[in-house]
Formats: C-alpha cells, sequence, structure tokens
C-alpha cells in the first residue's frame, strides 16, 4: 500500500470513526496495535502500567480523532499520542527519560570475539530485545521507532517534538550504548 | 597514536555502506582491526534490528478498549466537534436576551461604545453567521444528495417490480 493509499485509507478510517462507527475505530487499533504496544514496552518497564497506558493512549486518540488533521499517516498521529503519554507518566514517576551523564565519557566499546557471529538470530533478538529493555526509556524508544518499525527521522521528529539534530545526537548514543551492553552480556556469559 | 574512526562516523557509515562508501573510512577500515570489527558489530546490530518483528498481540486491548469506549450514535460525534456552533448560538441567545430583558442600558452600553469596536463586534459576527451557514448549506446538500440517490434507487426497484 502506497503513502497515498494508506492517507486515503487513513481519511475514510477517521472519518467513519468520527461519525460514530465503532467498528471503523476498532480497525484503526487494530492496525496500530502492534506500533503503540512497542512504544509502550520501550517506555514504561511496569506490565500493570503498559496495559493501562496502552488503553488510555487510545481513549485520548478516540476523544481527539477529530483533531487528526491528515498531515501526517493516522499511525504517526497515534505513536505520537503514545509517545506523549508515556512521557506525562515517566515525569508523573519521576523517572529520567534519557541519562544525565554524558554516555560519550564513558569507556570505549569492549572489542574481542564476536557475539553476532556466535549467536544464534533468535538468541540475538532476544537479547536485543533484553538490552533495549534496560536503556533510557527515550534512548529504547528511538531505536525502535528507527531500527524495528522504519520510522525516518522526519517522522521520528514529528512524533517526540525533538529537532532532528537531537534526535540524531540522541539515536547516535543509544545505538552506542545498546551495542556496549550485547557485548557485555556476551561477556558475561563467557566468563560463567 | 592511531586515530581511529569515531563512533558517529562508523554508525553512519554502517547505516548507508550500500549507497555512500566513504573512501577514507574504507580505506582506514581495511588497515584498522579495531574499527573494522566495530564497524561489522554495528552493521550486524542494524541488521538484526532490522529483522526483529514488532510484539504479538491477542486481541485484549482491542476488546478493553472497545469496551472502554462509550456507545455513541451516528452524528453524535459529529456534533461535539461542532461544539463551536452551540457556543455561538449561546452568546447570540445571551446578547438577543440582554437586549429584550434591558432594552435600554444595553442601547446606552451600545452608544458608549467606540465606533471601531461597534464595526469590528459586527464584522465578526457577520463573518461567524456566514461560515455557520456555509457549513450547514454543505451539509445540507451532502444529505439532499444521499436522499436522492435512495429515491432514485427506489423508483428504479418500484419500476422494475411493477413491470413484472
Amino acid at each position: 500500500m502506497n503513502r497515498f493509499q494508506q492517507n486515503v485509507s487513513d481519511r475514510e478510517l477517521a472519518r467513519r470513526a468520527l461519525e460514530g462507527d465503532r467498528y471503523a475505530f476498532r480497525q484503526i487499533v487494530e492496525n496500530t496495535e502492534k506500533l503503540v504496544l512497542h512504544i509502550v514496552n520501550s517506555m514504561v518497564i511496569r506490565k500493570e502500567d503498559r496495559e493501562d497506558l496502552a488503553q488510555d493512549i487510545y481513549l485520548k486518540a478516540f476523544r481527539s480523532l477529530g483533531g487528526f488533521r491528515h498531515e501526517a499517516r493516522l499511525s504517526s498521529w497515534i505513536a505520537r499520542i503514545a509517545y506523549n503519554t508515556c512521557i506525562s507518566h515517566l515525569q508523573r514517576k519521576k523517572i529520567p527519560v534519557v541519562p544525565s551523564f554524558d554516555a560519550d565519557a564513558e569507556a570505549d566499546l569492549i572489542t574481542g570475539d564476536d557475539p553476532f557471529q556466535l549467536l544464534t538470530q533468535k538468541e540475538l533478538s532476544g537479547a536485543i530485545q533484553e538490552c533495549i529493555k534496560k536503556l533510557p526509556p527515550l534512548y529504547g524508544t528511538l531505536i525502535s521507532l528507527f531500527h524495528i518499525s522504519s520510522f525516518s527521522l522526519s517522522e521520528i521528529c514529528k512524533i517526540t517534538d525533538l529537532p532532528e539534530g537531537t534526535v540524531k545526537s540522541y539515536l547516535y548514543r543509544a545505538r552506542k550504548d545498546l551495542l556496549k551492553q550485547i557485548l557485555s552480556i556476551y561477556i558475561n556469559k563467557e566468563v560463567l | 597514536m592511531i586515530d581511529h574512526i569515531n563512533d558517529n562516523e562508523l554508525q553512519g557509515y554502517a547505516l548507508d555502506i550500500q549507497t555512500t562508501s566513504d573512501p577514507e573510512i574504507s580505506n582506514h577500515v581495511r588497515g584498522c582491526e579495531i574499527c573494522r570489527q566495530k564497524l561489522v558489530q554495528y552493521q550486524l546490530l542494524f541488521k538484526s534490528l532490522g529483522q526483529m518483528e514488532l510484539p504479538a498481540t491477542d486481541g485484549r486491548l482491542i476488546e478493553a478498549v472497545m469496551n472502554r469506549i462509550p456507545e455513541t450514535t451516528r452524528g453524535s460525534r459529529l456534533m461535539q466537534n461542532n461544539s463551536y456552533y452551540w457556543v455561538g448560538m449561546g452568546l447570540l441567545l445571551l446578547v438577543v436576551g440582554c437586549f429584550l430583558i434591558l432594552p435600554g442600558s444595553f442601547i446606552d452600553w451600545i452608544k458608549g461604545m467606540n465606533v471601531f469596536a461597534i464595526l469590528l463586534l459586527m464584522v465578526t459576527s457577520c463573518s461567524l453567521i456566514v461560515f455557520l451557514l456555509a457549513t450547514q448549506l454543505f451539509r445540507y446538500r451532502r444529505i439532499m444528495s444521499m436522499l436522492n440517490t435512495w429515491i432514485i434507487a427506489t423508483l428504479i426497484m418500484l419500476t422494475g417490480l411493477t413491470n413484472v
């Protein structure tokens, strides 16, 4: 489905949902559920909180659907609501979104045997998922949006309301931290 | 001391290696085992991330959301979005009410107003009324067009049945 067809479809779904068609809104939830859960899982650690937040995100989307202006994809618009809801949740819980220390000041990457060559794809996926959860919430979200959900930098800027330079800088640090964590897990396993 | 390629450049190179091969970085990577290893690690990390799938869902979220969404009748949400219409009507009624209940003091208040303020008030009110009327006209036309389609379809069906 190309971008034009996607927009037409989004427009039609949003219009029908606004007219009170519950099936249209259900379709919107079905289309974006995985993305929303992915953002929530990247940003929030507690499982109970995640479930409540995911529901709150869709209730917010339902209430403010009239404000969707079709300037972006419906999925980007809902991703933005998801991101903002998670950020508010983290702020309420006083959980830092990005680390206060400078990641660049830390020791350089550990080099040695290459875990990517030695682990199976399944093991590697599991390790990466675990490491993403250990990253600061914003870093995990940026990695997920850019690398897994394949959003462009400009779409991520719209979702997070951050300047492009900041997104690039955070992405750079996030990748560096992620690689460092994967390598450290592998080395710890080797030691054991 | 050997100057290694920094992580930022290595990440960029790993991401764009298919399209923008920087000869300086390529030459360095070929001759430097540390940078080559890091580059390969980044490439494999990005490849693994790209192959990861979004979380599987069991439909519980959809059901939970749909249970919490209020039952709405067709058009009722549109009405919510036209709240500005009701606000405008309310303000109009308020002004008319003031004029009817307190005609003397209301006229005195109007007389005391600056000409520019009166003009501004009138232009704003007229624009609002024109906008509301245009919106209603557009909606009326759409409904009439739908009704026409239904009437034509019904007539065709009736004609067909009569002929049979």
